[in-house]
This record gives structure tokens, sequence and C-alpha cells, in this order.
């Protein structure tokens, strides 16, 4: 059956234009790049124009430069902030990476209920975040804590403890907490590495007088090296760049003492409407965010290379 | 295959495995809802 004469042309044209490799990388990469910048270029960007700008709700704002970032600078509740999501991001990377790294270390062996212990270890981390963090809320509030309840009945405490009443305590429950939620990541992930690992070089080490610590140290540790450089990078992200558990644990309190960057710069930019100023402290996480994983990888780079 | 001792299974086994299940588990208890924190009990005797 003949095709209609214009018909036929205009499929020989299509096939033809497909045909040609530049054409058709064009048509392939047009849905990445239009999705890529619609939702991170040009929120970005945006960004970057806010930090830039006086800009608050209701003011289309105009051009400032800097003075954004100055005011943030000058401000003791921006360098609190900034001091609190350092050491926040440490210590929970720390505590995750070390506890995590121990319950690899038990899940990866043979016992009886292995499938639902592994599992619901993983609760945690599939719970939505503010969720599980109203129940721990509730475990440091300052009426009703079981926590305080269990020690003071136990008679190691004789007034209640301050868990999120003071600054200092806030943050460390805040720690605890985020270590609580992201350690079973750490656990997985590790797991996973573990069970690459072939179980005939921890023979060969015991045969040869190594005992536990020495065969972690010297045939687990180096072949799980990648895997917890690349497990790390994710945690500093994430855990630099929280939000959710500190807003709905102390919500930056008591007095702005637990404010993380995040929490605020939706205090400034969102809660009170200065939406530059806010741009301007959330934008402050990108270096530190940018050199940490820049470093990071360059070592995992130097890893795979050895 | 490692072998090794009883109570070393326990020490370096079953108690840690045991602590993390509970730690992990234990703010997914009732005790930590807010409807058991203010049952009588906990309000009339408990965290004074």
């Amino acid at each position: 059956v003949a095709l209609p004469r214009s018909r036929a042309h205009q499929r020989g044209t299509v096939e033809s234009l497909l045909e040609n490799e530049r054409f058709l990388a064009l048509v392939l990469l047009t849905p990445t790049v239009v999705l890529l910048g619609l939702f991170i270029a040009y929120p970005f960007v945006m960004g970057v124009w806010f930090s830039l700008s006086n800009i608050s709700v209701g003011n289309p704002g105009h051009f400032v430069g800097l003075q954004n970032f100055v005011k943030a600078w000058n401000d003791s509740i921006f360098r609190t902030a900034f001091w609190n999501t350092s050491f926040y991001t440490f210590w929970a990377t720390i505590f995750k990476l070390v506890l995590g790294m121990w319950l690899a270390l038990l899940l990866n062996r043979h016992f009886r209920g292995k499938r639902i212990v592994r599992a619901s270890m993983l609760l945690p981390f599939i719970v939505p975040t503010v969720l599980s963090t109203f129940a721990w809320r509730w475990m440091f509030d300052p009426t009703f804590s079981v926590l305080n309840w269990t020690l003071y009945k136990s008679g190691f405490i004789v007034t209640k403890l301050p868990f999120l009443s003071n600054g200092d305590w806030a943050l460390w429950c805040a720690i605890a907490v985020n270590t609580w939620r992201g350690m079973p990541f750490f656990a997985i992930t590790l797991l996973a590495g573990l069970q690459t690992i072939n179980t005939d070089l921890h023979e060969a080490a015991s045969l040869d007088g190594a005992n536990g610590w020495k065969r972690f140290w010297h045939v687990t540790w180096p072949l799980l090296k990648p895997v917890t450089v690349v497990v790390v990078v994710f945690s500093i992200i994430q855990t630099f760049s929280d939000f959710q558990l500190i807003y709905v644990l102390t919500g930056g309190g008591p007095a702005n003492s637990t404010h993380l960057l995040a929490t605020y710069a939706y205090q400034i930019g969102v809660a009170t409407g200065l939406l530059g100023e806010g741009a301007a402290i959330s934008l402050c996480m990108l270096p530190v965010l940018f050199i940490v994983v820049w470093i990071q990888l360059r070592y995992l780079r130097r890893l795979e290379g050895a | 295959m490692v072998i090794e001792r009883r109570w070393k299974k326990w020490v370096y086994f079953y108690i840690p495995l045991t602590i993390f299940v509970i730690g992990t588990l234990f703010p997914f208890t009732g005790c930590s809802s807010p409807r058991s924190a203010l049952t009588p009990s906990s309000t009339a005797h408990g965290a004074r």
C-alpha cells in the first residue's frame, strides 16, 4: 500500500533528523536539562539573587551587594547557628559512623531472627522525621519525660534533667536524636559493603593469629573505606542542612541557642519575611559543604587509584 | 569459620545487639506517647 506523498515525505524527514547524532542527543537531553533547570538551577539562581537583594515579603527589592552577608556575619545568633551546625554535624556524623559500623558488624553475623532484626533496625530511618522527633520531644518533655521518670524511679537522679530547657543539653539531645535516626542508614550501607568482603580473607587472617580487632583494622576497614567515604559525604550533606529535627524538637530554642543555619534561615526568611537575609544565611552553607565534599571525593578518587 | 567461646559471644554479640534493638525501638513503644505520659500514674508520681 503506498503512503500518501506528504506523509511519506514527513516520515523521511523525521527519520533523517533522528539519524543525525547531534539532533538525537539534543532530543534525548532536553527533558533532563529542562527538569534540572526548572527544579535545581532556577531555585538556586533565585536564591543567589535573593541573597544579593533586600527583597522581603511584599517588596520586590533591589540589588544591595554583599550587605546581607555582612549583616549576617555581624549577627551573634548567626554565628551561634554556624557553630551549632558545625558542632552538630561533626558529632552526629562521628556517632553515626561508629555506632553504624558496630551495628553493621553485628548484623553481618548469622543468628536466629536475623531478617526481622535487620528490618526492625531500619524503622527509625523509615518513619517520617517529624513523627519520630515528636516521640523524642515527649521523651525529653520537662514534665512528662519518660527518661527523667525512669532515672528518678531508679534513684539515679533527684531533680529533673533539663533535656530541652538548657541550650547545651538541648543540642546534645538533638545530636542523640539525629544519631538514632541516621545510624540505620550507616549500618545498612556498611552492611552491604561488609557482605562484599570475602570471608576467606578473615579466615586467613585468623589462621595467621590475628584477633578480632586486628582482623577489623587490617582486613575489614581498608576494604570498607570507599563505602564509608560515600556514606559520610551523604551524611554530612544531610546533617549540615538539617531542618526538620531542630524545628520540631527545640524550634531553635531555648533563647536561640540551638538554631542551625537552616532553621535560622527559615526564621529570618519565612517567619520574619526578610527573604534576602534568609537566602544569604542559607547560602552560607554552600561553601562549607562544597569544601567538605570536594576533599572527601578527592580522597575517594585517590583510594580508587591506589 | 572462626570459632569463639560462648561467653565472648554473649559479651561481644548478644548483649550489644540487644542494647541496639532496645535503643532503636524504644521510642516506638507506648511509653513515649502523650496518652501514656498523661496517665494518672505518671502525672501523680512520675517526673518529680
